[in-house]
């Protein structure tokens, strides 16, 4: 019995390490080549790309970077594609965020684009940087966010950038744009879009996506970017609308093409295994 | 060069410091346990009292020993001390992180001290600790702590956060193989349902039905359209009603909150 036990423990193994080489081997060769795939816009990413393109440049939109490294692969090009259009279109925005790590993510990310775009700290963007996820935060950036705000993310009194003038309160705000890997989205459509009709758009990790659907069906958000693929469709999106050469420190496509046989992968692997499970089902019947 | 200002804020600083310390002492001095758990219920109720009052009550209402507001369209006599409270809440939860940084330390600093199994890590976490507040703090002023917490920061923390995560897909994928088994109709389906929304997500799933027109009744049989109906129609539904269980759950939780009627670790286990 227990060399039965063994032996099955060790083809386990076996398999965990065929299966760990396939999957990273595949997901490596798909990364480094470039295939260009049928590829269709979905109406959520498009939801959320007319929205930014139709934004109102005397009010500012506010992109809330809720995400820390451990979801680098899904956010992190959200963020960057979000980022770009804002420059691009002209819209100015502030970074903000309820985690310590995203605002400084995100921050690094506009410095870069707005190098390459020609863009102003103060001007084009701000970084308000990281403050505590609290409710008497919220319902004071609801309703005072220079008071509540005060300083940006190194400790400069906000009032002396241009781009934070008149901005008061959330009726200030054009959109809200939260990028999280959690479900962060609920407490600004209950106390912005709720209370004063800021509209929110979201860009969540895929896994948490579905939740969405009834604020997307109820028009409480106006898009949401998906995962990974949200982030290539936005891709397209700005590929589509602007001539401007846009850059990626992820590619979204890219990893979609490693992210499309990864699932391919995983659909053949439970084929596979459900066959061997009846093949072997249907041997011990027909043996007793 | 100390200005009167910053003589003046740090003045306040220290002395609203040692009066809290002091304001403590005399509480915990002056107490018993069931006027501690009396005085925390207390304080739990108004300061849930403010925030729902702030919010029923309609713009313009004045209380006769508060200033009135200045928009009284938007606000009530309440409404002008939100930030403050905010501000108070942000001290607070400053005061949270050094909390929690000091029972990393006594942790660890135990682990070193009684050199228990696995001390090194301990000793680990100090360095990094030490090293990514110093190179934080004063990457401004020196290029060599700037270049380190480069290192530390993007070429350490950053990396390791998402390899973590990233074994993930190790997992899911052998998870997938030893464990999805359709042993039923439900199940059946619910593998069916899983396969369309998968390969919809993906351009070589997207592939398979790509030779369908885009538009007419076909194109409703293409698989981001079948996806796109099970996620807006059948999920939809189905999460609604999971969220209105939840807010009604919370709200319930919420109000034994507030009123204090809860009982548990962090709520107090005196009767």
């Amino acid at each position: 019995m227990a060399e039965i036990v063994d032996e099955r423990v060790a083809s386990h193994r076996r398999q965990s390490r065929i299966i760990y080489a396939l999957l990273a081997g595949l997901m490596v060769l798909f990364l480094l080549f470039e295939l260009r795939l049928p590829f269709i816009v979905g109406p959520q990413s498009r939801g959320l790309f007319e929205t930014v393109e139709k934004l109102p440049e005397d009010k500012l939109a506010l992109l809330i970077l809720n995400w820390a490294p451990g979801t680098y692969g899904e956010n992190y090009p959200q963020t960057e594609a979000l980022i770009q259009h804002f420059f691009l279109a002209g819209k100015p925005f502030a970074i903000f965020g309820v985690d310590p790590v995203g605002p400084t993510l995100g921050h690094e990310i506009a410095e870069r684009h707005a190098a390459r775009l020609g863009k102003q700290y103060g001007v084009d963007w701000v970084t308000w940087g990281y403050r505590t996820l609290q409710l008497p935060m919220i319902l004071g950036l609801k309703r005072d966010i220079p008071g509540t705000i005060q300083r940006d993310y190194q400790g400069r009194s906000l009032e002396q950038f241009p781009i934070m003038r008149g901005i008061r309160s959330a009726r200030d705000l054009s959109l809200i744009v939260d990028v999280t890997p959690s479900a962060t989205v609920e407490i600004w459509i209950q106390y912005f879009h709720g209370a004063v009709g800021t509209p929110v758009g979201y860009a969540p990790t895929a896994v948490m996506a579905p939740e969405a659907y009834p604020y997307l069906q109820s028009k409480q958000l106006v898009g949401m970017l998906a995962g990974i693929k949200g982030a290539a469709e936005y891709a397209a999106l700005l590929d589509e609308h602007y001539e401007e050469e846009l850059t990626w420190k992820y590619p979204p496509m890219r990893a979609m093409n490693a992210i499309s046989i990864a699932h391919v992968l995983i659909v053949a692997l439970i084929i596979l295994g459900n066959y061997q499970y009846f093949t072997r089902h249907r041997r011990r019947r027909e043996q007793s | 060069m100390l200005t009167t200002d910053t003589f003046t804020l740090w003045r306040n600083i220290v002395l609203g410091f040692v009066a809290g310390i002091a304001l403590l002492l005399l509480l915990d001095r002056i107490t018993n346990n069931s006027s501690r758990r009396r005085l925390m219920v207390i304080l739990t109720f108004l300061g849930g009292l403010f925030y729902l009052l702030e919010f029923v009550l309609p713009p313009g209402t004045t209380l006769g020993f508060l200033p009135a507001p200045a928009d009284p369209t938007r606000d009530n006599a309440l409404s002008p001390f939100i930030s403050t409270i905010g501000s108070i809440t942000l001290v607070i939860a400053g005061f949270s992180f050094g909390l929690g940084l000091l029972n990393l330390a006594t942790i660890h600093g135990r682990n070193i001290l009684g050199q228990r199994s696995g001390w090194h890590n301990s000793l680990a976490f100090f360095v990094a600790m030490i090293l990514m507040v110093i190179s934080g703090l004063f990457r401004g002023e020196y290029a060599s702590l700037a270049a380190l917490y480069r290192v530390l920061f993007e070429g350490l923390y950053q990396p390791l956060g998402a390899s973590v995560f990233s074994v993930l897909a190790f997992f899911i994928t052998t998870a997938a193989y030893r464990a999805f088994r359709i042993r039923s109709g439900e199940a059946a389906l619910m593998m069916g349902a899983a396969f369309i929304v998968m390969m919809a997500q993906v351009p070589m799933g997207m592939m398979l039905t790509n030779w369908l027109p885009e538009t007419g009744w076909a194109a409703n049989l293409r698989i981001e359209q079948v996806s796109n109906w099970l996620m807006t129609i059948l999920n939809m539904a189905a999460l609604r009603a999971v969220a209105f269980g939840i807010g009604i759950g919370g709200l319930a939780m919420s109000l034994r909150i507030w009123l204090s009627l809860e009982r548990g670790t962090y709520f107090g286990k005196d009767s």
